[in-house]
């Protein structure tokens, strides 16, 4: 398993709890964007942007390692305003907490945190849709991390 | 959405020059960062729809957006913007949809759409869609060349303004064609912030190597 699979499994995992622990409950959680399940309402989808800049990759710092990672969170909700208060508190998760990344095994390899609070920010998209039954807000959250390896 | 290109304090403490010569030095800087970030957001546009693919971002939402570049920079006496909102709104983008459909009560949409109730469910809308899209023959209404006449009336109805710019930045993946959305924004400002850095930088020495000479 690739190290950005962790960390999106990491990432999606303690997001969960968080936005559990302010009463966002029966959310369905996608990873990627190849997935065949059809979008639900409400649902959370986190995409890690793929990044060809070199510049994105700062090298190793003796033998520890750190990444920049791009993270987009798309939240399809009923309404504008949960769009709007879903996408607020997952812009508050961003800048709080520290992801712990881990392996399946549950060994700690590092963490993903956002350094850079200006670097977050958010959009609210309208309905493609006009139908009722199909109508869902898009709220996007967008943020750079930083994903950091220990030393082993 | 606004970035300022911002952080310089410390370059400018640390070589203390009168705050007079820094103005001069940001106002020049500023001047001929204009053309230079003109180029550089628009060469980033371009990446962003190479990457989308033409049969999800027609080549023809191209041209407008390059054009709508020039509104986004604001430059002022002490600070620099780039603010992609003047690019184009959600609400902007959304004047785009449904070129076409039958409106409950009679009449058809004709941009920019202002959110009249629809007659047709959205399965029969999208199945319409595909016909359009791929300008074929559907219950005896030939489509062809449809398409190309809903992306024209979308840019009329855009006017100046570029809403879609949102499709590349955020993506649309509810719908094929899929656009995976692109680090516009961040590598825009990731880009630009490096160049106004080595701008001023340059500026400010300037100043400081004629200081030095006496």
């Amino acid at each position: 398993m690739a190290r950005k699979q962790y960390e999106l499994r990491a990432f999606r995992n303690a997001l969960n709890d968080y936005l559990g622990g302010l009463g966002w409950t029966e959310l369905e959680f996608r990873e990627g964007f190849k997935s065949e399940k059809t979008i639900q309402v409400p649902s959370v989808a986190i995409h890690f942007l793929p990044s060809n800049k070199e510049e994105l990759q700062i090298g190793g710092r003796g033998s520890e390692d750190l990444n920049r990672r791009l993270i987009q969170i798309d939240c399809y909700m009923e309404t504008e305003d949960r769009a709007e208060a879903i996408t607020d508190d997952c812009m508050d998760f961003i800048d709080l907490e520290a992801v712990l990344i881990k392996d399946p095994s549950d060994n700690t390899l590092g963490t993903l945190i956002c350094k850079d609070t200006s670097s977050i920010y958010s959009e609210t998209l309208p309905p493609l849709l006009t139908d009722p039954k199909l109508k869902r807000w898009r709220g996007v959250v967008r943020a750079t991390l930083e994903s950091h390896y220990y030393a082993p | 959405m606004r970035f300022e290109i911002s952080g310089f304090e410390k370059l400018i403490n640390k070589l203390s020059i009168a705050s007079e010569e820094v103005e001069q030095a940001f106002k020049t800087a500023s001047t001929e960062f204009t053309p230079q970030a003109r180029a550089t957001i628009a060469a980033t546009l371009v990446k962003a729809a190479a990457n989308a693919g033409d049969e999800a971002f027609p080549l023809a939402y191209i041209e407008p957006m390059l054009a709508a570049v020039d509104n986004i920079i604001i430059t002022g006496p002490t600070e620099l913007l780039i603010d992609f909102e003047q690019l184009g709104t959600p609400e902007e983008l959304q004047e785009g949809y449904h070129y076409g459909a039958k409106i409950e009560g009679g009449g058809q949409v004709d941009l920019p759409y202002g959110g009249e109730p629809l007659k047709n469910d959205t399965e029969q809308r999208y199945e319409a869609w595909q016909r359009v899209f791929h300008g074929e023959t559907w219950h005896g209404i030939n489509y062809a060349g449809v398409w190309n006449e809903t992306i024209a009336a979308r840019l009329d109805a855009w006017g100046d303004k570029a809403p879609q710019w949102l499709l590349l930045q955020y993506g649309q993946t509810e719908f094929d064609p899929i656009i995976y959305p692109y680090p516009l924004v961040e590598e825009v400002t990731f880009d630009l912030t490096a160049i106004f850095d080595g701008m001023l930088r340059l500026e400010l020495n300037l100043i400081a190597a004629k200081f030095n000479k006496g």
